[in-house]
């Protein structure tokens, strides 16, 4: 565009009235022009200035001062990271604008206040701030699954000893206390569910057998002595057995009780009784 | 034809407006409190003529001021008064939230829409000093032919081109540019004393 027709049409540039491709040829013709050349437009931005001096002044709320100083203040106190992108940013604008009417020069400030070496260190510890919270990321990962494991496990412990709760208290549980007869300390419970047949006896203070031998259970009637299980007791002198009662069993039974067996359990009991209860 | 005047004032008051963005320039907060006091109405009177909306009015208010503090480093004396750069940012500020589409437009498009509005000045000297740019500006505006203001109008406060105001009107396109071009002069040959042209 030459500068006579530019000139012509600068009132018009200055209201914004071009459509956006003539403007554009307008702003490459400033961009060129001389000093003189560019005063004659200033003074055509001069004039459309004045326009809203004719409108009749409103006072904006006061909050909005303090909203905006709070605002420059925080501003200042950003990080380089942050004030490298909000001036980006405002260098997207301030070009944008300068290409519309404005009669500005390449920002300084934008320059001087985010020097390069600060742009690299800020990237650099950006870099090996997100490999350190990859890293913690993947721990903690790690450390969920475990813990989600470990939930399920305690989980499923729970629901077991709420269904011994709720077996001890069930109507149809009978609880039948065995005593220690060899061995006075030692005792247990014997929780037996009468509509499934089935005990789950708890034992406590039991000293474990010498290694060639076994504790065995046996169901007594009046006709026999029936073998229930073969089993040893912990450090503490605990276990706990879990058994269904044979049918035989059921017929005539009179009592419990627990002999010291050799190893691998006997057909009869042949030891003394060290727990012993009546049915 | 040119209107009483007294351009000492004008000139007196854009020297203190550029101290003003230099210092902002040099990061002085107190230096854009001043700034702000001294020019915020007219810069809000402004936006909210484009916006017609007090809401948004306010937003672009505090992004105009916080542009301003950011840019004030890019201000050249030598090519435009500074309250004429001030508008310049304000003015294209709100034509960009109004293009947003951020609110329905129900704005109004006559210069005269808030004309009877009560001009609230922070001071009694600011307020005659205010009060009387605003009655030369406005005699200014009625030595224009209807037809002239509403073009300007609709250019400067609606952002809208001279296609599209031809289109509105049903006018003529050159109709359009020859009503724009010499409202425009007829309004720096009227306030050429505002402008130190005197």
């Amino acid at each position: 565009m030459k500068w006579k027709k530019a000139k012509a049409i600068a009132p018009l540039y200055v209201i914004g009235a071009l459509d956006q491709k003539t403007a554009h040829d307008v702003e490459t013709a400033l961009s060129s022009a001389s000093p003189e050349q560019q005063r004659v437009f200033a003074r055509w931005r001069d004039v459309a200035a004045l326009l809203p001096q004719s409108l009749p002044l409103q006072t904006p709320p006061d909050y909005l001062r303090e909203r905006l100083l709070n605002r420059i203040a925080e501003e200042t106190q950003q990080t380089p990271i942050e004030i490298a992108v909000e001036e980006s940013t405002m260098k997207e604008i301030a070009e944008r604008d300068e290409k519309k009417v404005l009669p500005v020069v390449q920002p300084r400030r934008a320059e001087s206040r985010t020097p390069r070496w600060l742009l690299i260190a800020a990237a650099a510890l950006l870099a090996f701030t997100s490999a350190y919270l990859f890293t913690q990321s993947a721990k903690l990962a790690r450390e969920r699954a475990d813990l989600s494991r470990e939930r399920n496990s305690l989980t499923e412990e729970l629901a077991a000893w709420r269904r011994q709760v709720d077996d001890i208290v069930s109507p149809r549980t009978k609880v039948i206390a065995m005593v220690g007869d060899e061995t006075p300390q030692a005792n247990a419970k014997v929780l037996w569910d009468t509509k499934e047949q089935q005990w789950v006896i708890y034992i406590f203070d039991l000293p474990a057998p010498p290694s060639d031998k076994d504790y065995q259970l046996w169901y007594v009637t009046k006709n026999a002595k029936i073998s229930a299980a073969v089993f040893r007791t912990d450090e503490q002198g605990r276990t706990v057995l879990n058994l269904t009662l044979p049918p035989d069993a059921l017929t005539g039974l009179a009592a419990t009780a627990v002999t010291l067996e050799p190893r691998g359990g006997s057909p009869q009991p042949t030891g003394k009784f060290y727990l012993k209860a009546s049915i | 034809m040119h209107l009483a005047i007294d351009t000492a004032e004008a000139s007196e008051r854009d020297q203190d407006l550029v101290s003003l963005v230099e210092r902002v320039a040099t990061g002085d907060q107190s230096a854009l409190a001043a700034l702000y006091d001294a020019t915020n109405r007219f810069i809000y009177s402004l936006v909210l003529r484009v916006l017609g909306d007090t809401c948004s009015a306010e937003e672009v208010l505090i992004d105009v001021y916080t542009q301003l503090w950011r840019q004030a480093a890019s201000y050249d004396a030598n090519r435009g008064a500074p309250l004429a750069w001030m508008a310049t940012i304000a003015r294209s500020r709100a034509i960009d939230r109004l293009r947003s589409g951020w609110r329905d437009q129900q704005r109004k498009e006559s210069l005269d829409v808030l004309g009877d509005a009560p001009a609230n000045a922070a001071s009694p000297e600011e307020s005659a000093a205010a009060s009387e740019r605003q009655r030369l500006v406005r005699e200014a505006l009625n030595l224009l032919t209807p037809e002239q203001r509403r073009v300007i109008e609709l250019a400067y406060y609606s952002g809208l081109s001279h296609s599209e105001i031809a289109e509105k009107l049903n006018q003529p396109l050159g109709t359009v540019k020859t009503r724009a071009r010499l409202g425009m002069m007829k309004l720096r040959e009227a306030l050429a004393p505002l402008l130190g042209e005197s």
